[in-house]
């Protein structure tokens, strides 16, 4: 058996002062199974989840502590390519990141993510 | 108490799968995670997967109100989310989560709801989310 694709991530790029990353959502990711019937919108978990997936191509033991200020504001339907990317938040020591993704010239999301370390940077696929 | 008659989640991103109670103030869900859900890893599922839960029971909360309310605003889309605490980085797959779920501000459209997951021995995580109904 196979792992289902959730996503696939087409590049990305970190150092220390930011993390980007490109991703695809095929039409036949289960983030679409049942979410909604005859209406696929990309959960908004899904996004959080690929900021998560982000942060630990440079530090896989990062954990996420949470988020703050987060706001949706376009709805993701499948098979869309969309760009994430962190920044440090300035004066909040160096655990606290900005974030924002966008698609189609689009600002779907943003906001702050919480982690329990500082981010290691320089690395890019 | 049949759940799909109060939210539209189905198939494998239906991750609810009872509401144990329910008034018009407060809601109180059940899960069990499996391999099958997302942000599964070997070595569970990643906590992030809380704020869906509670944003699930939330979409279920509502349902139930509705149904015996009469129409109400305050569900739909997740908009925002104003603060989510993770405390564990993963959900043990197989053990049931128990997820409440309050609402702290109803307008017409728009409502705010106060959500917490744990297990017998765990509070998980807790979210305060945003939900727009266009």
């Amino acid at each position: 058996m196979t792992n289902p694709v959730w996503y696939h991530l087409k590049g990305c790029a970190c150092d220390s002062v930011r993390w980007e990353g490109f991703f695809h959502i095929p039409a036949a990711s289960p983030w679409f199974d049942g979410h909604f019937p005859n209406n696929p919108v990309l959960p908004g978990v899904a996004m959080l989840g690929m900021v998560q997936d982000l942060l630990r191509k440079s530090t896989p033991q990062v954990m996420v502590k949470g988020f703050s200020r987060v706001r949706f504001r376009h709805i993701v339907r499948d098979n869309a390519n969309i760009h994430v990317r962190i920044v440090p938040k300035a004066n909040h020591g160096t655990n606290r990141y900005l974030f924002e993704i966008t698609g189609n010239a689009c600002l779907i999301c943003s906001g702050t993510v919480e982690t329990d370390n500082p981010q290691q940077g320089e690395m890019g696929i | 108490m049949n759940i799909e008659s109060f939210m539209p989640h189905r198939g494998k991103m239906k991750l609810i799968e009872d509401i144990v109670e329910v008034d018009k103030d407060h809601c109180l869900a059940r899960a069990t995670p499996t391999p099958d859900w997302p942000l599964y890893s070997p070595d569970g599922i990643s906590a992030i997967i809380i704020i869906e839960l509670i944003a699930q029971t939330t979409s279920a909360f509502v349902g139930w109100r509705r149904r015996h309310e009469g129409p109400l605003g305050g569900a739909g889309f997740l908009v925002g989310i104003q603060k989510a605490e993770l405390h564990t980085r993963y959900l043990p797959v197989d053990t049931p989560v128990f997820i409440s779920c309050t609402r702290s501000l109803d307008m017409d459209n728009y409502g705010v709801f106060d959500g917490r997951v744990q297990t017998d021995e765990l509070v998980c995580g807790t979210a305060s989310i945003q939900v727009y109904n266009p």
